[in-house]
């Protein structure tokens, strides 16, 4: 979207539903594509504005890496009035997508970086398209680390992708918060798989997306660790309505979250009053 | 310079009317707010009505597309949505409105067709937003001075005046009984009825210098130059400062002063449908509201009154200089004036730019 007053800023392109699945009790991964064949042309972490026109628009994050054949994704939680209207459509119905909007992850700027993902519930979503557009071009960076933690194993999103990502090079664990009947795996926050995790110096980065608790803790258990700000990245959650930077919805002090985020480094933040858990 | 007698007002405004909707202050039922103007329709200018002028070029609710959905007759399962923007930009002159309410608009100006100028960090792509373009393109602004402000009025305090009105398309002032008119803009000086108005000499000139003079005097300045500078630097020391919240218990949180703040400019996006058609439009909301912040996770970084007031005023006063190099407040006063609660801004500012900050925090 180029620097013009165009009316097509607020009025979505249509995409059609290629195919919806049910990943957990709670989430859908919707595959969309544009009739016209167009891709969406987005970055890893960008976000884009989804409609079920006649029941609203809300911000959603784009799941799936850049350029799959026309095709994007986006998994969403059923939650509020526009996510449930979503959940309701299934394969060759319409939505309206605005967007990619916001700024992604700054992956070109972290080759030949040792990669520490650390994700939270739905946080693995944003960071999904980043690891697999890493893992695609393994060589270009060095270790790809995963820690991936969930309140119980029902909640494990992308769970057969887990396996290829693995092979593909990554070194994942996987947490759940408290002892489960039939889960053999770690249990404990996700912080507490940070304490096994050796690596320091300047050459190493973190992309961490998760609720504002665990940024709180994995923030510090990172700074702990030596890791630096400016290389430690997140994406933060707000009400972003338009998408334009014009609503004032995702505003924290000087700040639009949707025009200078949803990702930002820790370096960004940590004197953004309100942005992160006092 | 002209001049137009306060009898060929009426004549003035008729004339033109002609295919544009000319809005004007009224007095109605005991409140000055900007109506439609109609051939006989008495008008009451000088000074602010309840309400800013933002709603030529952001009205309250806008539509902003319309969509039907179409099932083939054939093949129900085949559905298409009819897509279109439902862009509106009436030809408007908001006749008597206010050097703040000039000032308000400007404001928007920076906000809604931002061409570059300032948020360098927002990176080198500015959106402009096409509604408001749009409406601002086809809105003529003719302001009247202030003479007599109201002890409410602090515009001066804010680098505005209440006798000039940079923005505007012409300038009245009222000068016994005459207003004279000042020609800001070329597309202002194509409203000029010359057979109504007559040239000034040049000791009236200087008869409106003086008026102007006396009317700026009229207003005290709540701070000086040097501690305008102070403002936003003050506040962001106070952020943490104990004293929000005390001062905020009193706020009822009903939104009233961005309701009618000519800067205040948040707006939520809502569909309505009915049956197989609808509209999307976007409407006035408001910080001051606990679920405007509220995420879809349920997480909200501003549910308590004091943080939802402290980052009205933080905004208008310390987070905008920062990012737009401009305060978000022109000084006109209605926040003061129509505050349910009795809260003051400028009381609210002044509090903390004279506090010694030195001593308490949190």
């Amino acid at each position: 979207m180029n620097c013009n007053a165009d009316d097509r800023l607020y009025t979505p392109k249509l995409a059609r539903i290629i195919q919806a699945s049910q990943l957990t009790e709670s989430e859908r991964l919707f595959r969309l594509r544009f009739p016209d064949g167009e891709g969406l042309g987005h970055k890893p972490g960008q976000f884009l504005e989804l409609s079920v026109l006649g029941v609203g628009e809300a911000p959603i994050t784009i799941a799936s890496p850049p350029d799959e054949d026309g095709c994007f994704e986006v998994c969403v939680r059923k939650v509020g009035n526009v996510t449930s209207a979503l959940h309701r459509l299934s394969e060759g119905d319409l939505v309206g997508i605005r967007g990619p909007l916001g700024r992604g992850f700054p992956l070109e700027e972290l080759k030949d970086h040792d990669l520490l993902f650390v994700a939270g519930g739905i946080g693995i979503i944003p960071l999904r398209p980043v690891i697999k557009s890493v893992l695609a071009r393994k060589s270009e960076f060095g270790r790809v680390i995963l820690f991936y933690g969930m309140k119980h194993p029902d909640e494990w999103l992308f769970r057969d992708e887990f396996a290829q990502w693995e092979a593909r090079g990554a070194d994942v664990r996987v947490t759940v918060d408290r002892p489960v009947a039939g889960w053999d795996g770690h249990v404990g926050v996700v912080t507490t798989l940070l304490a096994e995790f050796q690596m320091c110096g300047e050459m190493i980065a973190s992309l961490i997306v998760g609720p504002p608790v665990m940024y709180k803790f994995v923030l510090l258990g990172l700074s702990a660790k030596g890791l630096r700000d400016h290389k430690t990245f997140l994406s933060l959650e707000r009400h972003m309505k338009c998408g334009l930077g014009k609503c004032g919805h995702c505003q924290i002090n000087g700040v639009l979250v949707c025009r200078q985020g949803p990702t930002f480094s820790y370096a960004e933040l940590k004197d953004l009053r309100e942005a992160l858990l006092g | 310079m002209r001049a137009i007698s306060v009898d060929n007002l009426s004549r003035w405004l008729d004339n033109i009317a002609q295919g544009v909707s000319v809005w004007v202050p009224q007095d109605i039922e005991g409140t000055r707010l900007l109506a439609p103007y109609h051939t006989g329709d008495e008008i009451s200018l000088g000074g602010p009505c309840r309400l800013s002028a933002k709603e030529f070029v952001f009205p309250k609710t806008e539509y902003m597309l319309r969509f039907e959905y179409h099932k083939s007759p054939d093949d129900p399962e085949n559905v298409t949505i009819d897509l279109k923007s439902a862009m509106e930009a009436p030809r408007t002159i908001a006749f008597g409105i206010t050097p703040c309410d000039v000032q308000g608009i400007k404001f928007l100006d920076e906000v809604f067709a931002w061409q570059g100028s300032g948020v360098e960090s927002c990176g080198p792509q500015g959106y402009q937003d096409p509604y408001f373009k749009a409406r601002r393109a086809n809105c003529l602004l003719v302001a009247v001075s202030c003479l007599e402000p109201d002890n409410t009025c602090f515009c001066q305090s804010m680098g505005g005046s209440p006798v000039e009105a940079p923005g505007a398309d012409l300038l009245l002032t009222r000068i016994n009984h005459e207003y004279v008119i000042e020609v800001l803009t070329k597309r202002g000086g194509e409203l000029i009825v010359e057979t109504l108005c007559r040239e000034l000499d040049k000791s009236e000139a200087d008869a409106l210098e003086s008026a102007k003079r006396k009317a700026g005097e009229r207003q005290e300045l709540l701070w000086g130059p040097q501690e305008v500078e102070d403002l936003a630097p003050r506040l962001g020391e106070a952020f943490e400062h104990r004293d929000w919240k005390p001062i905020s218990a009193n706020c009822y949180s009903c939104g009233i002063c961005t309701y009618l703040c000519p800067t205040c400019h948040c707006f939520n996006i809502a569909d309505e449908a009915r049956g197989s058609q609808g509209g999307r439009m976007r409407c006035w909301d408001t910080c001051m509201f606990p679920l405007y912040s509220l995420e879809a996770s349920g997480h909200n970084p501003r549910e308590a009154l004091m943080k939802r007031y402290r980052n009205r005023i933080e905004h208008k006063f310390n987070y905008l200089i920062a990012s737009k190099h401009v305060f978000g407040c022109v000084g006109c006063g209605r926040c003061v004036r129509h505050c349910p609660a009795g809260l003051d801004l400028r009381q609210v500012v002044l509090h903390f730019l004279k506090l010694d900050l030195k001593e308490v925090t949190t």
